[in-house]
C-alpha cells in the first residue's frame, strides 16, 4: 500500500518532514553556537558556522536520537546546510513513512 | 619503551577498556581493523576475507613460523593454524587483556606475547609476517618528520632481519590521505589514540626502500567507511548493554569516534593501505 503511494500524494508529507527537521536544526545550531534563532540561515553551510567534523558527527548523532531513526554520520558532510540536509532526509522514500510517524505528522492523503 | 611509537600505557588505555565491550560491536572473530568487502555480505565474512587476503599475500600457506605484529584478539593466529596449515603462529600485542585472552584459549600452535616488535627476539626466523592495524601506533605526534621516518625504518629493518630470505610481509594501515597531522582532529589525539600519528603512504614506501620491494598495493578507504558503519550500527543496537559495561559517556565517545572514522574515510582525509612486501636480498 505504502509503496503504491504516488510521488504526488507523498509530496506534502516530504515538505512537512523537511519543515520539521529544518526547525529542529535551527534550534540546535542556535543553542550550540549561542546565537539568536532568527540569525540562523537555512542556506549557510555548516562549515561557515564553524562546525568541524566532530561537531558535524555529533549533530547527526543528536538528530538521530531526536528522530529515532538511524542516520549515516556523513550526512551533514554530503548535505552541508540546514536546507540541503532537511531536504535530503525528507527525499528518502523508504524513510518517509517512518519519519511521518515519528514526527507525529498527519499521514499524506491516499490517492 | 615498546618501540619508537605510542607507549604500552597509551595502547592499553584504548584496547583494555574491556573485551566484552568490543565483543558487543565487533564481529564474532573480534577483528578490530578494516574488513575486505565483496558484494553484499556480513561483517564477519568480510573480516575473514581480509585475514585470508593477508595470509595469502605473505605466503603463509603451510609455513613453519608466522609472526603477527599487533595480533589483537588472535583471529588471524587462529585462522592461520586452523585453515592455512601454519605450524607455529606467534602474535605480539601491547594489550594485556588481549594477550591473556589468547593464552587462555590454550591453542597449541598459537602463542601471544605481551611485547612490541622492538623488544621481540624471534629465536628463529619467520617465514611470513603480517601486521594489521598496528603501524598507526608506530609514530608519535611529538616526533619530527625525520624521527618518524627513522621509527618506520627501524620497523622494516626488524622485519627484514626477522624474515627468512625471500619472506613476505603483509601490512595494513590507516594513512593520511588529503590531510596531515596539523588538521587532524584533536578528539582522536586526546581521547581515542593518544600519542599516535598516522603515516603518509610516501613515508611507508620511503622507509621500506632497499629492504622490501612492494609487490602489491590496495587503497581501500571505502572498505573502511563500510566497516566503521557496520561497527557503529552494531554499537547503537547494543547501546543498553554497552552502557551497562562502560557507562554512557564512553559509549557516546565511541559513537563519535566511529562516526568520525566513517566520515574521514568517506571524505578521503584518511585512506586504508594494504601492502604486500617482499624481503629484498643483498646482491652487491
Amino acid at each position: 500500500m505504502d509503496s503504491m503511494m504516488s510521488e504526488r500524494a507523498a509530496d506534502p508529507g516530504a515538505a512537512a518532514i523537511e519543515r520539521e527537521i529544518a526547525g529542529w536544526m535551527r534550534g540546535y545550531l542556535a543553542e550550540l553556537l549561542e546565537i539568536p534563532l532568527e540569525e540562523i540561515d537555512d542556506d549557510t553551510s555548516f562549515d561557515r558556522y564553524g562546525l568541524d567534523s566532530l561537531a558535524s558527527v555529533g549533530m547527526i548523532g543528536d538528530l538521530e536520537e531526536w528522530l529515532g531513526v538511524e542516520l549515516d554520520p556523513v550526512l551533514a558532510s554530503d548535505h552541508p546546510s540546514i536546507r540541503a540536509l532537511a531536504r535530503a532526509l525528507a527525499a528518502d522514500e523508504r524513510r518517509r513513512l517512518l519519519l511521518t510517524r515519528r514526527l507525529r505528522l498527519p499521514a499524506a492523503s491516499r490517492p | 619503551m615498546s618501540g619508537p611509537g605510542a607507549s604500552a600505557a597509551a595502547i592499553q588505555r584504548h584496547y583494555d577498556i574491556g573485551d566484552e565491550f568490543y565483543a558487543l560491536w565487533l564481529d564474532e572473530s573480534r577483528t578490530y581493523s578494516c574488513a575486505l568487502w565483496e558484494g553484499e555480505e556480513d561483517l564477519h565474512a568480510a573480516q575473514l576475507r581480509k585475514i585470508d587476503w593477508h595470509l595469502a599475500r605473505c605466503g603463509a600457506q603451510g609455513v613453519r613460523r608466522l609472526l603477527d605484529i599487533g595480533c589483537g584478539w588472535g583471529a588471524l593466529l587462529r585462522r592461520a593454524t586452523e585453515r592455512h596449515g601454519v605450524a607455529q603462529a606467534v602474535g605480539l600485542t601491547l594489550s594485556a587483556a588481549q594477550q591473556r585472552l589468547i593464552e587462555a584459549n590454550g591453542r597449541p600452535r598459537v602463542e601471544a606475547r605481551l611485547e612490541g616488535w622492538a623488544e621481540h627476539r624471534p629465536g628463529a626466523t619467520y617465514d611470513a609476517i603480517v601486521s594489521i592495524g598496528a603501524f598507526e601506533h608506530f609514530a608519535r605526534l611529538d616526533q619530527s618528520p625525520a624521527e618518524k621516518l627513522a621509527g618506520y625504518r627501524a620497523f622494516f629493518t626488524f622485519c627484514h632481519e626477522a624474515l627468512a630470505p625471500g619472506g613476505r610481509l603483509s601490512l595494513q594501515t590507516i594513512t593520511y590521505e588529503n590531510a596531515d597531522r596539523r588538521d587532524f582532529s584533536r578528539f582522536f589525539a586526546e581521547h581515542i589514540f593518544p600519542e599516535s600519528d598516522l603515516p603518509h603512504l610516501t613515508e611507508i614506501v620511503s622507509a621500506a626502500q632497499g629492504l622490501f620491494e612492494i609487490e602489491q598495493l590496495r587503497q581501500d578507504r571505502a572498505h573502511y567507511a563500510r566497516t566503521a558503519r557496520a561497527w557503529l550500527s552494531r554499537l547503537k543496537a547494543q547501546r543498553a548493554a554497552a552502557e551497562a559495561l562502560v557507562g554512557a559517556e564512553t559509549v557516546e565517545r565511541y559513537k563519535k569516534y566511529l562516526g568520525l572514522l566513517v566520515l574521514g574515510f568517506h571524505a578521503g582525509t584518511m585512506n586504508l593501505a594494504r601492502i604486500g612486501l617482499r624481503r629484498l636480498e643483498k646482491w652487491r
